[in-house]
């Protein structure tokens, strides 16, 4: 059996993307949800993502903080969203962690301490998954967040990277993820460069490391630039309105 | 009997009457602000190595040596004298909270109201477990803003004939951003019949009957003067389109002013369109086309 | 009760007085409904979906077909199943801990679903698949591949986005056209003497036959949806029927039924929610009222997923999520 060739030697990948090409990048800010303060949906590939974002409103008794706004996330993958249909329970593992994930992400971002004795709910939802899953969520949280007006230091994004025969390939289908391998997920911030989420479980050398992440980098100015195209597109439909 | 279903359609190319002017800069969570020295900071931005930092998606504004960014969406962010329509959430150490789409509660103290009688005295016990008579929890009322807290807490009062709990209507919800500051915020509107209008900053707004002129400035509202009234056809029919009117400016986000909500009306009832086919998205979009172009 | 908004003393009164009047505050008539929007085949990665939008009402409606054994009291069946999640955002009975209301328009701002909500979900459910899809309604021998062998196992997942009024119906809607998006792809089961050694968990050894999937979607049949009624809420607010309810009207009415029509406007299922009683001439009434307009929608539906171009492979780009 001839193994799977993931690129070309021609430098072509299973779907015709370079190696450092991201996977068709659309979304919609604004406009997904009519009660929601701030909504955003994200498509990169067949991978699509929904959030809301509630808030800021009157935090709840138990929740309060005293010096800072309080923010909570909540992620629920369809059941419809994998290849195989499978319902998972509200605290399955892999939905808590990914919430924590971007709870804490976005805490560095939000200037929660204006909010002071409030809270901002994030809601997310994968409804289709071929891969980046996790990338288009913070994606989806970030856009979402602009939307709400909520006072953010920098927008935050998130692409993830793998490296395989020989090559660092950018925003993976579920197919390249599948043949194994490093799969790194970055998320950075768009104008200071730093990075806030940063998740790998892989053993690799820190050569093929240095390799993805610049690789991951250059994917997260790119799709920084399509979402900063698409909020711009949004803000100058409402300015117009006006 | 009406049922309709509709297939979706792209986001509606407006005509872009408005439009940015060159002094006028759209800016990103983010992006750099150029400033020049000797400036001040306000809201919407943050200072980070020297640099001014827009926080939120919105045109930059300044006002003398105050830059700051207004956002194109957010909750509400109280001002002082702002007029503001809300809903009573809970009642509770001698103040009512009231429900007002910010990202707190505002309070309404029981100093800060007028009691029954417009007696001036200070407020007992017997008053706070009384505070139920002059409203309750879900009573809408509307209330100006004393002051604003440094951690953003709005306080409101009613000291004035003209504000205090609202009947004979029906609320509506639109972005905040789009009531401005305008000279009159409780008007009545000269539709066939007249109706009447308080336009909230928060975003409430109240349509229901006319409110009636008082002459008096310390009258009590809470008790007597405000009472049901029973609303007839034709009122309830203007009452019900102006509602769908303030809807419609609100989809298509467009400043709300008792101009341009007449305007609106005026061509509603020129195209002799019925009150329930502005529910219709699709009729909505021609309407607000007609409504821009002759603003244009 | 679905759903819950606090309406003051005052708004109650001028909606009641406007439900007497035969005038709702939004302008329709007690029998009129809001447009709904809608869209099919939107997840690609499905065997059929829809989206289903009603002046805040969201639903996602997603369809997954695979194949299973049927039942062993129904060996030539097949099995479908409904599914309902609601969004954490969407906290139910509209109450928010803390105390904060939500507000008039029916805004649901993000309360922490709790245990309240999956069971709203689960119970939305049952009554989904009590309404629509009795027996009469769906021919589940026609899911049936090989008789004690093979059968299509349907799961039907809906996703409530968003509630302000009209739930049900919008979630028959979406279940209705996202089952007549769905194709059964085209299978041949192989002969006796192809048949395999398996494993069953029990460690006993069961024959099963190989079996062949054409996956092109013009080689499929369409899933046997035509018969699937929809649901049609009717609430009795002060003595008078109300269709098409807003959540401000939903906090109002006493009484709630739900009736499942088909094409033909025969009523299929009622269910009844609330605490007040209903007159029984009244009921009668609603009954014929909802077959009248459960026939309307399903006429309207079918025209719209012509436009849309149903079945076929996709003419047309699906907006999705990226419609206004």
């Amino acid at each position: 059996m001839s193994k799977t060739e993931f690129v070309s030697p021609e430098g072509f990948r299973i779907d015709g993307r370079r190696p450092s090409e991201i996977r068709t990048f659309r979304c919609q800010v604004g406009g997904v949800s009519q009660n929601a303060d701030g909504s955003a949906y994200v498509e990169m590939g067949c991978t699509k993502a929904l959030a809301y974002v509630y808030g800021p409103k009157e935090a709840r008794r138990g929740a309060m903080k005293t010096q800072c706004g309080v923010l909570t996330c909540e992620v629920s993958l369809a059941p419809f969203s994998t290849a195989d249909r499978r319902k998972r329970s509200r605290y399955d593992r892999q939905t808590v962690e990914l919430a924590l994930t971007i709870r804490q992400a976005f805490e560095s971002s939000i200037l929660l301490e204006l909010y002071q004795r409030a809270q901002i709910d994030m809601f997310v939802h994968i409804l289709e998954t071929d891969g980046g899953h996790k990338a288009a969520a913070i994606n989806a949280c970030n856009l979402a967040l602009i939307d709400a007006g909520i006072n953010i230091r920098d927008s935050l994004v998130a692409c993830s990277a793998g490296y395989i025969d020989g090559r660092p390939i950018v925003d993976m289908n579920q197919a390249e993820i599948n043949a194994g391998g490093v799969e790194l997920l970055l998320g950075v911030f768009a104008r200071t460069r730093k990075v806030s989420v940063i998740e790998m479980d892989s053993k690799i050398t820190p050569e093929v490391f240095q390799e993805t992440y610049e690789a991951c980098i250059a994917a997260c100015r790119d799709l920084y630039t399509a979402m900063e195209t698409a909020v711009n597109d949004t803000a100058l439909r409402l300015v117009h309105s006006k | 009997m009406n049922v309709s279903i509709l297939t979706p359609s792209g986001p509606s190319p407006l005509d872009s009457s408005g439009g940015i002017s060159s002094q006028q800069q759209l800016v990103m969570p983010g992006q750099v602000i150029p400033t020049h020295s000797g400036y001040m900071r306000g809201h919407g931005t943050t200072e980070e190595n020297g640099q001014l930092i827009a926080t939120v998606c919105g045109l930059v504004e300044q006002v003398s040596a105050l830059i700051y960014v207004r956002p194109l969406r957010s909750r509400y962010v109280g001002e002082v004298g702002d007029v503001i329509v809300g809903r009573v959430d809970e009642i509770g150490n001698g103040r009512w909270y009231v429900e007002v789409c910010s990202s707190q509660r505002a309070q309404l103290h029981l100093a800060a109201i007028n009691l029954p009688g417009s007696v001036q005295r200070r407020r007992t016990e017997e008053d706070e477990k009384e505070m139920r008579r002059f409203l309750a929890e879900g009573d809408i009322l509307s209330t100006e803003v004393q002051r604003v807290q440094s951690d953003g807490l709005i306080l409101l009062h009613t000291r004035s004939a003209k504000y205090g709990k609202l009947e004979n209507g029906c609320l509506v919800q639109v972005p905040p951003q789009l009531v401005r500051r305008q000279a009159s915020h409780m008007v009545n509107l000269p539709c066939e019949p007249p109706v009447g209008v308080v336009l909230g900053n928060n975003g409430y707004i109240w349509v229901g009957l006319p409110q009636r002129e008082s002459a008096r400035d310390t009258i009590n509202y809470a008790l007597g003067e405000v009472t049901y009234q029973a609303v007839s056809p034709p009122q309830r029919q203007a009452i019900c389109r102006v509602r769908n009117c303030i809807a419609a400016l609100s989809a298509h986000y467009l400043q709300l002013t008792p101009q341009s909500i007449m305007d609106v009306y005026s061509a509603s009832v020129r195209g002799k369109l019925e009150v329930s086919s502005l529910t219709n998205p699709e009729v909505v979009r021609d309407l607000i086309r007609e409504y821009i172009k002759t603003k244009t | 009760m679905l759903s819950q908004s606090t309406l003051s003393p005052a708004e109650r009164r001028f909606l009641e007085d406007g439900v007497r009047q035969g005038f709702r505050n939004d302008g329709r008539g007690l029998l009129d409904y809001r447009p709904y929007t809608v869209e099919t085949g939107i997840l690609p990665s499905t065997s059929g979906s829809s989206r289903v939008r009603s002046f805040g009402t969201d639903v996602l409606c997603a369809v997954k077909v695979d194949m299973g054994s049927p039942p062993a009291d129904k060996p030539d069946e097949g099995v479908v199943s409904v599914n309902v999640e609601c969004s954490a955002s969407v906290a139910p009975h509209g109450e928010l801990e803390g105390g904060s209301s939500s507000r008039a328009t029916g805004r649901v701002g993000g309360g922490r679903r709790d245990d309240s909500g999956e069971g709203w979900s689960a119970y939305l459910g049952a009554l989904l698949d009590d309404l629509c899809l009795p027996p009469c309604a769906l021919d589940k021998k026609a899911l049936c591949v090989s008789p004690h062998v093979y059968a299509w196992h349907v799961n039907v997942d809906i996703l409530l986005l968003n509630a302000a009024g009209g739930v049900l119906d919008a979630m028959s809607l979406a279940m209705r056209s996202a089952l007549r998006d769905t194709t059964l792809p085209s299978v041949s089961v192989g002969s006796r003497d192809e048949w395999e050694e398996e494993d069953t968990a029990d460690g006993v050894q069961q024959s099963k036959p190989p079996f062949d999937v054409d996956e092109r979607p013009t080689a499929g049949t369409p899933f046997p949806a035509q018969d699937i009624p929809v649901c049609v809420t009717v609430g009795q607010v002060c003595s008078h029927y109300v269709w098409d309810m807003s959540s401000e009207e939903e906090s109002c009415a006493e009484a709630q039924v739900t009736v499942a029509v088909d094409r033909n406007g025969r009523c299929v299922a009622v269910h009844k929610s609330g605490m007040a009683s209903i007159d029984p001439t009244g009921l009668l009434q609603v009954l014929k009222d909802a077959g009248r307009v459960g026939v309307e929608l399903i006429k309207k539906l079918e025209a719209a997923m012509a436009k849309l171009g149903t079945g076929q492979p996709v003419v047309r780009e699906r907006l999705g999520f990226m419609a206004a």
